[in-house]
């Protein structure tokens, strides 16, 4: 079931006027078993290792917060992770690894024939299977108390609005929401829905008709054009955000319907001027857990320039080993990895060059900085989303070879992208002019019906309705 | 055009200033109540001006072709809308032909026929245009149909593209839901947003505005870029192979040779209603290639046609059936260049002559 999709359109109402109608203590059993049906409408198999991961995640936490000793602690820390990212590892990279393996046992003369599991990757367990380790993690560090009540803990990684496609909530900013009452007002009813409305735009609008220009391209059919290529990398760049960011949209509006408060996944990207910026920007959800959860305990900053690089490299690896089981992911990760080393290494160089050229050229210098980070971000876009190096090389050559022939054969397509990224665009600059992502709830009222209107009319004729999964659910 | 362009810039013009004085002058509840009523003021106007008028139509007509800019179901439901909007002369005011596509090719020139077609249209999916019928007042209501239609089942999608028949819809979809039985939360799922589309028709009619921008920037859409696919294969492949291709189409089609109930149900609905309303039905026993028609399989497929056609013949007092034999026949020579399916305009324009002149004989209607 997706928020894009007519099941959700049947299911939310319902579940939303129960939830009106019941008191605290019901809302959240309501709210498990809602989130079952949700997840369930998948596959209702991945529901029991859903909550093999729960039930572990629970039990290991309070063993952990009962035992004084640190032996037990750690034991109990290590089967947790055990479980989890044992589950995690068999169901998104078994065959990976098995084949890697193969490989590089071949290169040495052994020849290990694995056989290929069929392997159904169960929705959203990247997500979940994180936000459970954080809960456990926080607990073992002291930084919260964790909870008695299995349900409740149950709710906290299961709740629908965020299980399949984050954002990645960290246990003590959602739990205390889980826990206690919730208030629900006209403000935060017009607020979700607005974010909702918007996220729909997003998705359906935006993501969904740039896929028609991408997918074409990434299919490698046809001989690659540069100028095909160029477009279509920019349109998944916008497609992936858009998606994503609506998805988010879409889950924090819903939340705040019923009175949570979910984090903000996405502030305006691509106006970022440096890598570091883009990290704080794009996914921040996942960012800040890797920042948390790795960075930081295998040492972040505190070890030596070095060092400091090593920790940032490893994790950005991780991180795009997170998003699948794929070496083009890989790749993806360490290329972000070396960006943001790079950054450090020549950020001393970027502050003398603003003082140097004063405030009018630290501006400018600014805009020229955004836009070359969009570009390396674009670039690492086309990583991501090809199948595999062969064909990004095939595309990176076409970009450098063959881009001025086919300038005319592009030009329909570069202004079918203008056309679906003008309206975000707009809104875009506007949060991030002024650094306030509601800003749009702000304007005079004459701004926000004509947008209103522009938006609606936008998704009703071109809307994409056939309920298009969400990029980041194979992750 | 002019004057909807001026109406367009008043009226923006006239909500902006409206708009202005409401945040100027009201406050809380009234301030949203009025904004809702400035936005549904906005919608109605612009339906009336892109959807709602007989001056639009004809230019979204004019200017979007078929294989270039809109598909084959896009262009009947543009044709069909177009056609819903012109009136009618005296001449074709008598005759309403509905059908699929041969149908729309067979009678789609004649002066003296009001033709409505959507291509595959199956049984099922014929009452969706009892109003527009009734609208244009004929005499005798003409369906041009074969063993073709007697396999087709309606597809959903398709019905997205037939006019707008609110109690029709509904009794349809409740019909073909079926409650309780296997598979039906499914079918709901698939018959909702046929309903939302039928009650917005800025996303039914949204092809249009789509189709517009397309052509301004010079992009095809996903699916006319399939329709041009099929213009190009009948560029690049033989007549040979066509003729080929057409006859193992319709030997597959007498292999899937079934009954469907749901649509002869559905076409005898249809013939009562216009019973009730003294309107002729005539059933015109389709054509298709010579060649094929004579086949052992088709004429088999044809006496299993006659077999479920004529006792529902026999039951309405409205109906007249002329078989083949009473009609002019195509030759093949009709059918070539075209894709051997259907026939080309000077032929369909012979078969409508001789058409009238038996219509003339067995009905009391000056042709």
């Amino acid at each position: 079931m997706v928020f894009n999709s007519l099941q959700f359109a049947l299911f939310f109402p319902i579940v939303y006027l129960l939830y009106l109608l019941l008191r605290h203590r019901w809302q959240n059993r309501m709210l498990l078993v809602a989130s079952c049906i949700f997840y369930g409408a998948w596959d209702w198999r991945f529901l029991a290792l859903m909550f093999v991961s729960i039930t572990t995640d629970f039990f290991c936490a309070q063993g952990i917060f009962r035992s004084s000793d640190t032996y037990v602690r750690k034991l109990f820390l290590v089967i947790n992770f055990i479980v989890s990212l044992g589950i995690l590892g068999f169901f998104k990279y078994f065959n990976f690894f098995a084949a890697n393996l193969e490989n590089l046992l071949s290169i040495g003369g052994m020849h290990l024939h694995h056989s290929v599991l069929k392997i159904i990757l169960p929705v959203g367990i990247s997500f979940y299977t994180f936000q459970a380790m954080s809960y456990v993690f926080d607990v073992y560090r002291n930084k919260l108390v964790p909870v008695t009540s299995y349900r409740d803990y149950a709710l906290f990684v299961t709740y629908f609005p965020h299980l399949v496609a984050g954002p990645i909530m960290k246990a003590r900013d959602l739990l205390p929401q889980v826990l206690n009452p919730r208030v629900v007002s006209w403000e935060k009813f017009y607020g979700g829905c607005y974010l909702i409305g918007w996220g729909l735009f997003q998705k359906m609008f935006v993501a969904d008709n740039l896929a028609k220009i991408v997918d074409p391209v990434f299919a490698g059919h046809l001989p690659y054009h540069g100028t095909m290529v160029l477009v279509a990398v920019y349109a998944f760049a916008f497609q992936i955000y858009c998606d994503f960011a609506g998805y988010s949209n879409m889950a924090r509006g819903l939340g705040r319907l019923m009175g949570f408060e979910i984090m903000i996944n996405f502030n305006n990207p691509y106006f970022s001027r440096n890598p570091r910026e883009f990290w704080q920007r794009w996914h921040i959800s996942l960012s800040t857990w890797l920042k948390d959860y790795l960075y930081i305990p295998c040492g972040g900053s505190q070890g030596g320039r070095l060092a400091t690089y090593w920790n940032i490299f490893i994790t950005m690896l991780i991180g795009g080993l997170w998003h699948g089981a794929n070496w083009t992911y890989v790749f993806w990760g360490a290329y972000h990895g070396v960006l943001l080393i790079l950054h450090r290494i020549f950020q001393p160089l970027g502050q003398v060059l603003a003082r140097v050229v004063g405030r009018m050229g630290d501006r400018v210098l600014q805009m020229i900085s955004a836009l070359i980070m969009f570009h390396c971000v674009c670039l690492g876009w086309l990583f991501f989303r090809a199948s595999s190096f062969q064909q990004a090389w095939d595309m990176l050559y076409a970009l450098g070879w063959n881009i001025v022939p086919t300038i005319r054969e592009a030009r329909p397509y570069f202004l079918w992208l203008a056309f679906l990224i003008f309206v975000l665009g707009i809104v875009e600059i506007a949060q991030r002019w002024s650094n306030d992502q509601d800003i749009v709830r702000r304007w005079p009222l004459v701004f926000r019906f004509w947008l209103y209107v522009v938006v609606l009319y936008l998704w009703l004729i071109w809307g994409q309705y056939g309920g298009h999964e969400f990029i980041y659910f194979q992750f | 055009m002019n004057g909807i362009f001026i109406f367009l810039i008043v009226l923006v013009m006239g909500i902006t200033l409206g708009l202005v004085i409401v945040e100027r002058f009201s406050r809380g509840v009234w301030r949203t109540v009025l904004s809702v009523l400035m936005f549904i003021v906005l919608v109605v106007s612009l339906r009336m001006l892109f959807l709602d008028n007989d001056v639009v139509w004809p230019i979204y007509g004019k200017n979007l072709k078929l294989g270039v800019d809109i598909t084959n179901r896009q262009n009947h439901s543009l044709e069909n809308t177009v056609g819903s909007w012109r009136k009618v002369s005296e001449r074709n005011s008598q005759y309403f032909s509905l059908g699929s596509s041969q149908s729309g090719h067979v009678f789609g020139q004649s002066q003296w026929i009001f033709s409505m077609c959507s291509s595959s249209l199956a049984f099922d999916e014929y009452s969706f245009f009892r109003k527009e019928i009734l609208l244009k007042h004929p005499r005798a209501v003409i369906l041009y149909i074969s063993e073709f239609d007697m396999v087709r089942n309606y597809s959903i999608d398709g019905v997205k593209a037939l006019p707008m028949e609110a109690d029709y819809l509904i009794s349809f979809l409740v019909r073909d839901i079926e409650v309780g039985q296997k598979g039906w939360v499914k079918r709901f799922c698939k018959a909702c947003p046929i309903v939302y589309e039928n009650f917005v028709p800025e996303v039914k009619q949204g092809f249009i505005m789509r189709s517009f921008l397309n052509k301004l920037i010079g992009v095809s859409a996903e699916d006319v870029e399939y329709e041009k696919k099929v213009i190009r294969r009948k560029t690049y492949y033989s007549q040979e192979e066509f003729l080929k291709s057409a006859i193992i189409d319709s030997e597959n089609l007498y292999g899937r040779l079934n009954v469907n109930e749901k649509g002869w149900l559905a076409l005898e609905e249809f013939i009562s209603f216009f019973e009730k309303r003294d309107i002729r039905v005539v059933i015109l026993e389709g054509q298709y290639l010579p060649t094929v028609m004579s086949s052992v399989l088709a004429l088999k497929a044809n006496k299993v046609f006659r077999d479920r056609l004529m006792p529902i013949v026999h039951r309405h007092q409205n109906v007249l059936f002329i078989s083949r034999e009473g009609q002019f026949l195509f030759s093949s020579e009709d059918y070539r260049d075209m894709d051997w399916k259907h026939v080309k305009k000077e032929a369909a324009r012979r078969y409508c002559e001789h058409l009238l002149s038996v219509l003339s004989k067995h009905l009391d209607i000056n042709g």
